[in-house]
């Protein structure tokens, strides 16, 4: 009985971790790219990478930031031409996402990047973050899974590389 | 204390146990008392055996801590790469959602 209730509490736990990843793989459109980014860092990596954080500031908050992570997936693809890719797999990216993804930010522009972003919330906390950013010729998906404080990535901004944002918290 | 009359008693002469002499005999005899004594033989390859293992085990070790290193370097290098995307992202979006709202 015991180890019933136990496997049971197990995929309760395991599901909604897997509701925040997204497959954000794209069969065959890194042939056609110039330049890929592939990020593929599961919960066991992050922990590797954050014991190579040293005890500087900078690089703490990172480390406590990484912690509490279940994953981070990024795939960035960068093209030679224009329509190298079909648009529709943006659609079909989004399609994924349950009801406990909220859209908080779309910018659609003609000729600029058409940017997508989406918490994943669990009452008031944030359990995923979701971005589609999809220019002419670049398309860049990323999906950070597990609670993200977007204090902690904002404390983060100019070191790194890491651009800052200079922006006030909340303005959109 | 009479340094004279224990030496005289530690020198004293002693008459051997009852059949001391026989036993002896009897083992002289029976060839036991020229039995070597049990040395263990010098086997050199068995340290040498035991150096290279050693070195192994050492290398082995080295090596791995060694790979767990860049592998955790990688990582590190990998989520900076990731947080860095995301930040840009993020900023752009909000540098495009200012921009609309300045012009509206």
């Amino acid at each position: 009985m015991r180890k019933y209730a136990f496997f049971l509490l197990t995929i309760f736990l395991a599901l909604p971790a897997s509701a925040q990843r997204i497959n954000i793989d794209i069969p065959g459109l890194a042939e056609r790219a110039a330049e890929v980014i592939d990020v593929t860092l599961d919960a066991q990596m992050l922990r590797v990478a954050s014991k190579f954080f040293s005890s500087r500031d900078s690089d703490r908050a990172v480390r406590e930031m990484v912690n509490g992570l279940e994953g981070i997936y990024v795939r960035s693809y960068e093209f030679d031409k224009v329509g190298e890719y079909d648009r529709a797999i943006v659609d079909r990216l989004r399609s994924q996402l349950g009801a406990e993804w909220k859209k908080i930010v779309n910018v659609r522009s003609r000729d600029r990047e058409n940017v997508e972003v989406f918490l994943h919330m669990r009452g008031d906390a944030v359990r995923g973050l979701f971005v589609i950013s999809a220019e002419p010729r670049e398309l860049t998906i990323v999906n950070i899974v597990g609670p993200i404080d977007i204090d902690k990535l904002g404390s983060l901004e100019g070191q790194f590389g890491i651009p800052k944002m200079s922006m006030e918290k909340g303005k959109q | 204390m009479d340094i004279e009359r224990d030496l005289n008693d530690a020198l004293r002469r002693r008459e051997a146990p009852a059949g001391f002499a026989s036993r002896v005999m009897a083992r002289i005899e029976s060839g036991e008392a020229d039995a070597p004594a049990a040395h263990p033989e010098r086997k050199p390859w068995r340290a040498i055996a035991a150096a290279i293992l050693l070195t192994a085990v050492l290398g082995g070790w080295a090596a791995h801590q060694e790979s767990e290193r860049r592998a955790g370097e990688r990582a590190r290098d990998e989520v900076l790469l990731a947080l860095r995307i995301t930040s840009e992202k993020l900023h752009e979006a909000r540098e495009q959602v200012n921009e609309i709202g300045t012009n509206h």
